[in-house]
């Protein structure tokens, strides 16, 4: 063909160039496949150390010129806390006014003049009809003086109507107030309530500063420069606005080195700081860099768990930041510490664990030279399910790129562990057997069963408990147990719910971990037999628990547990759950969290052991409790399992994070910060000490309100030295673990709502699983 | 095209290699194993219900697909207002998959809206026996609730590349054909059905593409383990990978290829006679 | 002149009467498509207890059988309002999402066009093989090349970059697969004739291949966008950090308790959809005539 002749030449010249591109591709990858990473690190960063603050439940700090603060709070009078550390809290003495609910946004004076938002408490229906008739949101404003007068404030607008949308108080150097809408910012004249808006926002104020007669105001988008003086806008800066539009994610706190003179004047460069998520930043204003001083991931700035509220210049390159969650950190200049850490330590989750990112920093603080990278699978609201995120870490797993440390809840230990992913920990933890402080038969029961070993070792353990009159749970034991408990109940107490089960996965979150390991036979099979007499069960409780609620009265009960707009949630917070589930149930069923904040519970919302133990206790001595049992023994439930990586890059400092996490001053640290949730250390003597310590310390009374919006107060009872004999023993004798994210339990639970339905009777769900299962093993 | 084909070498083809090359390693400890991964593959029970039913899936949904929406672009041709209903027809696939699984799931559960509908209309027609419902995913349905949407989602873009194919035959054979009294089959028969076989070998390449990338909704609605008849080999894939069993994976995607390769040197080979 | 006028005008005829017959049923096949998502923007503007209500049955919150409400009792823009204003993540994800369509759909185009033009314009040796390859490589499910990709990016440390997700897109070779297919209809005659004109390669392309080839290119780009816009696989993958995320990873999983946000985000996300289909069709195939004409 003429065409083809035409383009022979070409052909070759085609071959030539291909053959040139591949030999560069490779090239290219050989070079950056070898580049190598050898270099001098050089010293000096900033290090941050935890303030002690004088109280919990501070919501708000402001700093004052001279090194000093305050700290202010909803249940909490205003602080100070001098430069030396004194602390001063008798001056005001006004924080039980009664007719305050909620605080919040609050702003403080240099001289301790303070203004916040808060919400009224109601005394009758009326009063909260009254207000929320006139709208939701609506925030009323207290104000209190320098010497101490303290009135409500009421607000006006600049068209003269009752302002409730003020939020973002401060005060200028020269006792001005300013504060800030979602679309505005205002001076507010705290006499008389008039407000004057000076200039519109883009989007709500989060941050104000003053410099002399200059305010810098930021918001989402922009920083703001106001000419308090004049009373006009000037041009923004440009440099910090881009700033600020940069990190719109998180909150930006800002100050300024020297309060005094003119921030414009340009002989005199005024020096700015800037904290946020990312790091700490300096900024000499009218430059044209803002420049990164500290990096976010080494100090606790970079902790996702608390946003800056507040930034301090103290001088001598040291800085006070206060964050969300009353937490306060001083940062300082550490030249003996490397710039940036030489080591990295991976730690993975599947979900976030607060417990995880606290030793995180804790173990960071104690290896300056460790950067400790803590990863999470899944996080919040989005697209990504449990299976895309395995995908992701399987993907790293097989690329050769394993974490250190990967923490297995939700994670199928075993498979893993056949793979040889996971580390035996058999050696790890001998020296732990030698001083006897693990619950042995707790650890034991994570071996393997197809290698026999231990891969894994929960921090702590939630047990099954059952609570209610002695006539009903007197003859507890398996299954049969229950039912027999709850139908004696039921034929006394024809209505209302019987067992805290308002969906039918919390009767699965409360019965499958008692009954899970009892289903896998000894020939690695599925125990149809065993699946079909829980299936039976589960259906027999689901129907006594309905047999006194009709359709319409479980309805109410779920979108009154679910709905953020209920009645119940709104008014409550989320307390009334606890006395509305104990106070209807007739049987509890459920788990002992914490041994402080959660005993019961009732499945995954709440009660713990001293206020679970005290609602029945208050019922006299007809009231006992026990181990609650299934179809597989003295089960516990496993949280945070932690293992260790057998193709670790680190696996000298993996160890060293796994003994932080079992130290003993881990368990009760975390736990007095009231991180601890989920589960009894496995740890002796934490788990001692921390009941020791709470019946010293936090025996109380506590109150809440009813759905009456009356106040209702109950008695705390503490348990004796017997019943706490009673719970150590009951750890002792635990033998059977529980783990979640097996696809048995998957399967369990998605056919089992279809068994509850009456779509399938127990036996053909069973067969079902059986099915399902046997796609999977035959892969 | 150079520098095109330097990046499928890239991203694509050394990926492929690498996939080549693991299927005869062991997952883990990456010892060369020689075809053993093959074996498995093959003695595997999940694999070879996963092939029947991917294959039936397959030759069920490729020719229904593309013969509706050769139907719809012959109808649609002439039409002025073509592009609209192209347009239209093109929706579905605009939907995020989160979105039509939940429309799907508020549809076909067992309490959902189809099942109301008909429940509403035996109902009404006293004759017929009650409607129970019908829990369309865990019974034999389930593979025509899949087979639906996939059509319903890929029409609209079949008809698009069939008008482009039917764009491109000459119009003056047909305008002539017509004169010359050729009815609307031989029409079809004579001029259009030849003109088109390129058009049709793309469409049916890309109907295997989309029956394939069909998957990621599959798993939305049913979850890993679905009813038996729409376990497909992706979800043998995706479950192979959750359990690392990679050098399975790398195996069985060289079956698969390796199939795919000679059906479409098959096709071509027919394609370029036909042409002849 | 007179006969051609006769048969023009019979043709019309004929035309016009075929076309009401297959308006009709078109306009049918389009209704039936389309119903499903007539339950979109219901529940978009439903209020969540609604929802709730509505959806009661699938939840298994109550027996019966679900009622949806295409023109909800007491719409609301309460999810609008949740994701337009309260939720200032949206519009860093949505410029994502732009972005990184636009880049690799432009990107495409300037890989995709050449391979393809040389796959239909050129015979060499191994084209037949390098071709089947390319629909090989397209075919492959994108779990097996999820590894390997990976440590491919990881190589070039593309991994968490948006580049990741842009530059495999980009060299895609589906893309080249259809818009091959648009340019072999091009009558080989008219490229030999052009040929023998002397005109040089670059303008046969540009002149010829262009225009004659454009119903592949839109068809191509059509897909593409569609594809990319919704891309969910690949970013999750291979994309780190939220911010970068584009919006199909913002919806909520699959909790049809959410379903009212769920609805209201897939609105927003099918208004630029339409908005492109409506315009951007038009737009580029003015462009291909006018790159056509240049020269």
């Amino acid at each position: 063909m003429k065409v083809a002749e035409k383009f022979r030449g070409k052909r070759v010249n085609i071959k030539h160039r291909f053959l040139r591109t591949v030999c560069v591709t490779a090239c290219a990858m050989m070079f950056s496949a070898c580049g190598s990473k050898e270099e001098e690190i050089p010293m000096g960063r900033y290090a941050d150390r935890e303030v002690k603050l004088p109280d919990m439940g501070y919501e708000y700090m402001h700093p004052c010129p001279d090194g000093s603060y305050y700290l202010f709070g909803n249940d909490v009078d205003l602080t100070h806390v001098a430069a030396d550390g004194t602390v001063n809290r008798d001056r005001w003495g006004w924080e039980n006014n009664a007719n305050i609910h909620v605080k919040f946004s609050y702003g403080i004076s240099d001289g301790g003049a303070v203004i916040f938002g808060y919400t009224p408490m109601f005394y009758s229906d009326e009063e909260y009809e009254a207000y929320a008739a006139e709208g939701d949101n609506r925030y009323l404003y207290y104000y209190v003086s320098e010497k101490g007068d303290k009135h409500p404030l009421e607000l006006y607008g600049p068209d003269y109507r009752k302002a409730t949308n003020l939020e973002t108080f401060a005060f200028a150097p020269d006792g001005r107030v300013y504060a800030a809408s979602d679309a505005c910012v205002y001076r507010i004249n705290v006499e008389n309530g008039e407000t004057e808006s000076l200039f519109a926002t883009q989007s709500q104020v989060r941050e104000f500063a003053f410099v002399g007669d200059t305010m810098l105001a930021l918001d989402k988008e922009k920083a703001y420069l106001y000419d308090m003086e004049g009373e006009k806008l000037l041009e923004d800066n440009g440099v910090l606005s881009e700033f600020t539009a940069a990190h719109q994610s998180g909150r930006i706190v800002l100050a300024v080195e020297d309060e005094n003179g003119d921030l414009t004047d340009e002989g005199n460069s005024k020096v700015l700081y800037l904290a946020c998520r990312t790091g700490l930043y300096r900024y000499v204003w009218g430059g044209s860099v803002i420049e990164q001083i500290a990096d976010g991931q080494m100090v606790a700035l970079g902790d996702s768990q608390y946003n800056p509220y507040a930034l301090q210049i103290l001088g001598d390159e040291q800085f006070r930041v206060y964050f969300s969650g009353n937490y306060m950190v001083e940062m300082y200049y550490d030249e003996t510490l490397p710039m940036k850490p030489s080591k990295e330590l991976t730690v993975y989750s599947l979900e976030e664990n607060g417990r995880i990112r606290y030793a995180g920093r804790l173990f960071q603080k104690e290896h300056p030279d460790v950067l400790v990278r803590y990863e999470t699978g899944m996080d919040g609201d989005n697209a990504v399910s449990r299976e895309d995120a395995l995908k992701n870490l399987n993907t790293r797993i097989l690329a050769g790129e394993v974490p250190d440390v990967i923490i297995l809840d939700d994670i199928d230990m075993e498979q893993y562990a056949d793979k040889g992913v996971l580390k035996e920990l058999d050696d790890f933890l001998a020296p732990y057997e030698e001083d006897g402080v693990l619950y042995r038969n707790i650890v034991e029961a994570m071996r393997t069963t197809e290698k026999n070993r231990i891969y894994g070792v929960p921090m702590t353990v939630e047990l099954p408990l059952y609570f209610g009159e002695k006539k009903y749970v007197n003859d507890m034991q398996g299954l049969d147990g229950m039912i027999a408990g709850a139908e004696l109940a039921r034929a006394e107490h024809p209505e209302g719910p019987l067992i805290d089960t308002p969906f039918q996965e919390n009767l699965f979150d409360m019965m499958i971990p008692l009954c899970l390991p009892a289903w896998i036979g000894e020939d690695g099979n599925l125990d149809t037999e065993n699946l079909t007499s829980f299936y039976q069960a589960a259906v027999r409780l689901w129907e006594l628990d309905s047999d006194g609620l009709s359709e319409e009265e479980r309805l109410k009960w779920q979108q009154n547990l679910t709905d953020e707009e209920s009645d119940l949630t709104n008014i409550m917070f989320g307390q009334y759950e606890d006395y509305y589930n104990i106070g209807e149930t007739w049987i509890a069923l459920g788990y002992l969290k914490n041994a402080w904040y959660g005993i019961t519970n009732l499945h995954t919302r709440m009660v713990n052991y001293r206020n679970g133990y005290s609602y029945y206790k208050e019922l006299g001595d007809e009231v006992v409790y026990g181990r609650l049992t299934g179809q597989a023994g003295n089960t516990y439930r496993a949280r945070t399992i932690i293992g260790l990586c057998e193709k670790a890059g680190e696996p000298e400092l993996a160890e060293e994070f796994m003994e932080l996490l079992l130290s003993d001053a881990m368990m009760q640290k975390w736990w007095l910060e009231g991180q601890f949730d989920g589960g009894l250390p496995i740890r002796k003597d934490s788990l001692a000490s921390i009941l020791d310590i709470n019946n010293r310390a936090f025996a109380e009374v506590k109150g809440w309100t009813a759905n009456d919006i009356s106040m209702m107060y109950k008695e705390e009872f503490w348990p004796t030295e017997e019943e706490l004999q009673w719970l150590f023993d009951t750890m002792e004798e635990s033998d059977c673990c529980y783990r979640t994210g097996t696809l048995l339990e998957e399967n369990v639970r998605e056919i089992g709502f279809r068994v509850l339905d009456g779509e399938l009777t127990p036996e053909e769900g069973a067969k079902e699983v059986e099915r399902k299962m046997a796609i999977s093993m035959e892969e | 095209m150079l520098p095109g084909f330097a990046g499928v070498l890239v991203f694509y083809l050394l990926p492929f290699l690498e996939v080549v090359r693991r299927s005869f390693l062991k997952s883990g400890n990456n010892a060369f194993v020689g075809v053993s991964n093959y074996q498995t593959v093959f003695t595997n029970n999940a694999f070879l219900l996963a092939v029947r039913n991917t294959a039936f899936y397959m030759a069920l949904g490729v020719p229904i697909l593309m013969g509706i929406s050769l139907i719809l672009a012959l109808l649609l041709r002439n039409l002025v207002l073509r592009r609209k209903f192209v347009s239209v027809m093109l929706l579905p696939m605009a939907v995020p998959a989160a979105v039509m699984v939940l429309v799907l799931r508020i549809l076909i559960d067992r309490q959902g809206l189809i099942n109301g509908i008909v429940t509403g209309v035996s109902e009404k027609i006293a004759v017929l026996p009650i409607f129970e419902g019908i829990d369309y995913l865990n019974s034999g349905w389930a593979l025509v609730i899949v087979l639906c949407s996939f059509l319903w989602k890929n029409t609209g873009y079949m008809v698009i590349l069939w008008l482009a194919g039917l764009s491109a035959l000459p119009k003056e054979v047909e305008e002539a054909a017509k004169v010359d009294g050729a009815n609307r089959w031989q029409n079809w028969h004579y001029i259009i059905r030849p003109g088109l076989s390129g058009t049709t070998f793309t469409i049916g390449m890309l109907s295997v593409l989309q029956i394939f990338k069909s998957y990621r909704e599959v798993w939305m609605v049913a979850g890993s383990y679905p009813q038996e008849n729409i376990y497909f080999l992706q979800h043998l894939l995706q479950n192979w990978y959750l359990k690392l069993e990679f050098d399975r994976m790398a195996a069985l995607t060289v079956l698969l290829s390796l199939v795919l390769l000679v059906v479409c040197l098959c096709l071509q080979k027919r394609l370029e006679q036909n042409i002849r | 002149m007179g006969i051609t006028q006769i048969i023009s005008g019979k043709l019309k005829k004929r035309k016009k009467k075929n076309s009401w017959l297959a308006t009709v049923i078109c306009f049918l096949m389009a209704f039936i498509i389309c119903l499903p998502l007539l339950m979109i923007p219901g529940g978009a503007f439903a209020d969540s207890s609604e929802i709730r209500q509505m959806l009661s049955p699938v939840l298994g919150e109550a027996k019966g059988y679900v009622d949806w409400h295409i023109i909800p009792f007491y719409p609301t823009l309460e999810h609008f309002y949740r994701l337009l204003v309260a939720s200032p993540a949206f519009y860093k994800l949505f410029w994502n999402t732009v972005g990184m369509t636009a880049a690799i759909l432009v990107g495409q185009l300037l890989v995709g066009l050449p391979s393809a033009w040389a796959f239909a314009a050129f015979q060499f040796r191994g084209r037949d093989f390098l071709f089947g390859l390319y629909v090989i490589l397209m075919l492959l499910p994108f779990q097996v090349m999820l590894l390997p990709q990976y440590i491919v990016l990881q190589k070039f440390e593309l991994y968490g970059n948006p580049a990741a997700v842009i530059l495999p897109a980009v060299f895609s070779t589906f893309p080249v697969f259809i818009m091959y297919r648009g340019f072999t209809q091009i009558d080989s005659e008219i490229l030999e004739a052009a040929r023998l004109d002397g005109a040089g390669e670059m303008q046969i392309f540009l002149r010829i291949g262009l225009p004659l080839g454009q119903m592949g290119i839109r068809a191509a780009m059509v897909l593409s966008f569609l594809e990319y816009w919704n891309l969910v696989e690949q970013p999750m993958a291979f994309l780190e950090e939220q911010k970068d995320w584009p919006l199909s990873l913002y919806l909520p999983q699959l909790d049809i308790a959410q379903a009212g946000f769920a609805f209201a985000v897939s609105v927003v996300v099918l208004i630029p959809a339409l908005f492109v289909f409506a315009l951007g069709q038009d737009a580029l195939e003015e462009g291909i005539t006018y790159i056509g004409m240049k020269e």
